[in-house]
């Protein structure tokens, strides 16, 4: 945590108001509250509403839930901290996120101290379902405050909840609010100081008459007893007067309650009726694919020019700079070191930014999980989940931000599966390998066959994150996840606030977290592809520019390094220069192409022709071509298999908390290309005679 | 005591249910006639099989520990009433109406909840959009 004392997460400068003087600020304890509440119960709009923008994002350490803490100020003027507990539905957990807020909640966790009152957020148009999860807060006997939040959806699907009688109750402070609207707020900040432990109902005796299966009659008790607190604060606008349901009746075996009951038809408010049209069969098909069509055109094409125009000013900037620099390689360091480095992070920022946006509405609308419930099907059956969708497809622009949303994932099984999976899906850096090679080496077949295997790349990376998602799913991350159990709440008009946050807070992580390292590593391939420098008396010898720059790199760190392995790739088909090549392709996979002119001597012109034509012409010092058709699809079979972009790896690390799964991705996804163009080559070599 | 008793009966028809379900079924999920076709007496169901529109009463929940406890925990209790609503346009999952939300279920989460059809709404209740009857 930055924070300076114990707990306390907030930015330096609220120090001076919010803890005092920094000094030994451990003795400095604010009263904490703890939001907690079932997914989309409008939690995250209450902690905006609550805290503004005194809010500080980290994670929790060894998970990949966000820690979410605030400063909010109480009227009388006390500063207490808030915790945005991620999303439960109950408190013995299933997902990573249910864990970190039992853990929270029950103060067992070493990083976050217990919250010293909860506050419980309820959705008052699934009040049933909600007050589950309250009910086991009551029973861990902690101050407690109920937020009936949503109460104008809740009025607008005609059902009423009376805060008060609720309030009577459950014998704590009951405080209806809208979140969006700030409706309640200052009321819920008067309630908070007067947090008070709610009476825990006797439900032993339910569970002792029930009792056969002890976990079953423990939530059948705590479902009789909502049922009863529901039918006393309930009522339904549409039904008036005192109703019961035909069940109830034929039901002797119960207490009888001649109370409301839960409303069993579905009512037909406008959300039913969007859904009729979004989950329609046909009407819902085209709506997804529109929709998704859209957010992947934004993230492809209209991240492009913010991109290129960020590097294309970055690397000015560094040019410039380095102008004024003495020395060759005081200017290189800066230009190609430095600043390439800061424009190699900077790039993913758009995308990013671009994909969370869509992201953040479409989740905070409630069509996320819409999305997931229209393509479950096609994606249970490799083992993932409905909610893999938009990250695999984000996956076809860039890996980067499609690790990072799959934090819409709960499940950890499935969630690891498709990171796992991610990178074989063709991502925009790959394209200018695939254009250079299909371009150069089937030139010859015309347009058509060659969009052919462009197609068939994208293809065969699907069809191998598939087989791999399988494999996973029933070897390494077996088990059920505890199923796909999906609510879809209420669509509601997303909150700026909420989307602005989520845009914010991802594109900061990605910088500040997996930004660093990234940098630190171009800077480590900036190092070993310019050092050792060519004697003098060498370079002197050679006849341009570009047969100087080709010199140099085979005789760098880095070079060496391609000459070192070629005896390993040689198998598969590739010489040194491919081999330098993709050693450099570790910073990002299209610095291939520019690696492999460099090593060329085409370096220093940019038209791809020359290095085309070098490829071509480029023969082993027996005469045989470096480059033939087997060696081509060798190196392409590498490159939709591979893992070479180490900016991903970094993400992983930052996403799954630890070095474990990155280096495990590294090995596997690169074993599995050499392997697979390692029979390639070899068998093809075989039949075809090389 | 006597409670227990009724506890205990109603739980073995479940079994026997389940059991002729596990015995006779193929995968042919999602019919209306597959109870019957078994040849189980048993007015139990899978929650699977209930045709969209039509509404049921939650009696037993089965399956796998943590997939048994988050369908409880779901609401999945205390004989509450089920409407199936609509299957997603793949054919899997199924969405379903319960305790005044909509949830939805894969097809194999959703045969292990047993339920029993109400008879169809009469023109009474149809008329009553709130699906709630006034007390006589």
């Amino acid at each position: 945590m930055a924070g300076c004392c114990d707990g306390c997460t907030i930015l330096k400068r609220d120090h001076a108001k919010g803890c005092g003087p920094v000094p030994d600020s451990r003795e400095v304890r604010r009263f904490t509250v703890a939001l907690a509440g079932n997914p989309n119960s409008g939690k995250t709009t209450l902690f905006n509403g609550l805290t503004g923008l005194r809010q500080k994002v980290a994670n929790y350490p060894g998970v990949t839930v966000e820690k979410k803490i605030g400063l909010c100020r109480l009227p009388e003027g006390t500063w207490i901290d808030v915790i945005d507990l991620p999303g439960a539905y109950s408190l013995v957990p299933q997902s990573p996120d249910e864990q970190v807020a039992m853990e929270v909640l029950r103060g067992t966790r070493s990083d976050t101290r217990a919250p010293d009152a909860i506050i419980a957020v309820v959705d008052a148009s699934n009040l049933q379902r909600n007050l589950y999860l309250v009910s086991q807060i009551i029973e861990m006997g902690r101050p407690l405050v109920v937020v009936l939040n949503m109460v104008d959806v809740a009025e607008r699907r005609g059902v009423r909840v009376d805060a008060g009688a609720l309030e009577r109750r459950l014998g704590v402070p009951v405080v209806p609010v809208v979140g969006h609207r700030r409706y309640g707020i200052p009321e819920l900040l008067r309630a908070i100081g007067q947090a008070r432990v709610a009476p825990v109902p006797d439900w032993s005796i339910r569970m002792r008459v029930a009792g056969i299966d002890p976990m079953q009659a423990d939530i059948e008790a705590h479902y009789g007893w909502i049922e009863e607190v529901a039918a006393v604060c309930q009522s339904t606008a549409l039904a008036p007067g005192v109703v019961e349901s035909p069940v109830r009746q034929a039901d002797e075996a119960r207490v009888h309650q001649p109370t409301v009951l839960p409303i069993f038809r579905p009512p037909t408010h406008l959300s039913e009726r969007i859904d009729s049209f979004l989950i329609h069969r046909v009407w819902g098909l085209i709506a997804f694919a529109f929709i998704m069509g859209s957010m992947f055109a934004a993230m492809f094409w209209l991240a492009k020019p913010i991109q290129s125009t960020l590097s294309g000013f970055i690397g000015m900037i560094g040019s410039v700079v380095a102008s004024h620099l003495p020395g060759d390689a005081l200017q290189s360091l800066v230009r190609d070191g430095i600043f390439a480095g800061v424009g190699s992070v900077i790039v993913f920022v758009p995308q990013i930014a671009i994909l969370f946006l869509f992201l953040a509405v479409l989740e905070d609308s409630g069509y996320l999980s819409r999305a997931a419930f229209l393509m479950d099907r096609l994606l249970s059956r490799v083992g993932l989940h409905g909610k893999s969708f938009i990250p695999l497809l984000s996956g076809f622009a860039c890996a980067i931000p499609a690790i990072m949303a799959t934090r819409t994932i709960e499940r950890r099984r499935s969630r690891l599966a498709t990171i796992l999976v991610l990178p074989f899906m063709t991502c925009s850096a790959r394209l200018p390998v695939y254009g250079l090679l299909v371009g150069t080496f089937f030139a010859a077949y015309g347009s058509l066959i060659q969009a052919g295997v462009m197609l068939g790349l994208y293809v065969l990376g699907i069809v191998f994150a598939a087989a791999v998602a399988l494999v996973f799913r029933r070897t390494l991350l077996r088990g059920q996840d505890s199923g796909f159990i999906l609510e879809l709440p209420t669509y509601k008009v997303p909150q700026p606030s909420v989307v602005g946050r989520q845009v914010w807070s991802n594109s900061r992580q990605f910088l500040t977290r997996a930004g660093t390292t990234i940098f630190l590593i171009c800077l480590a391939l900036w190092t070993i592809s310019y050092y050792p420098r060519l004697p003098q008396d060498q370079a002197g010898r050679l006849p341009d520019e570009g047969a100087r720059a080709a010199a140099q790199r085979s005789y760098s760190f880095a070079g060496r390094l391609g000459r070192t392995i070629e005896p390993g790739i040689r198998p598969l088909g590739f010489d040194w220069k491919i081999g330098v090549a993709c050693i450099g392709a570790f910073a990002a996979r299209e610095v291939f192409v520019s690696t492999l002119a460099i090593v060329h001597g085409t370096g220093t012109d940019d038209r791809e022709e020359n290095l085309a034509a070098s490829m071509q012409a480029d023969r082993y010092p027996d005469g045989r071509k470096v480059w033939t058709p087997l060696v081509t699809a060798s190196v392409l079979l590498w490159f939709v298999l591979a893992m070479q972009c180490l900016s991903t790896v970094m993400v992983v690390r930052q996403e799954t908390g630890g070095w474990r799964w990155p280096v495990f991705m590294l090995v596997y996804m690169n074993a599995l290309a050499y392997v697979a163009c390692l029979s390639l080559y070899q068998i093809g070599s075989r039949v075809w005679g090389g | 005591m006597e409670t227990v008793a009724v506890e205990v009966s109603r739980r073995e028809t479940v079994v026997e249910a389940s059991r002729a379900k596990e015995g006779g079924e193929g995968n042919t999920d999602g019919h209306a006639t597959e109870v019957d076709r078994t040849g189980c007496t048993s007015p139990l169901r899978p929650l699977s099989g209930l045709p969209p529109g039509t509404v049921a009463i939650v009696e037993s929940v089965h399956g796998a520990r943590d997939l048994r406890r988050r369908l409880l925990e779901m609401g999945f209790c205390n004989r509450t009433m089920v409407t199936a609503i609509r299957r997603a346009p793949l054919g899997d999952p199924i969405e379903f109406f319960l305790r005044g939300y909509y949830v939805s279920l894969r097809t194999e989460e959703a045969r292990c909840v047993l339920v029993s059809p109400i008879p169809p709404v009469s023109e009474e209740e149809r008329s009553n959009p709130s699906g709630l009857r006034l007390r006589k």
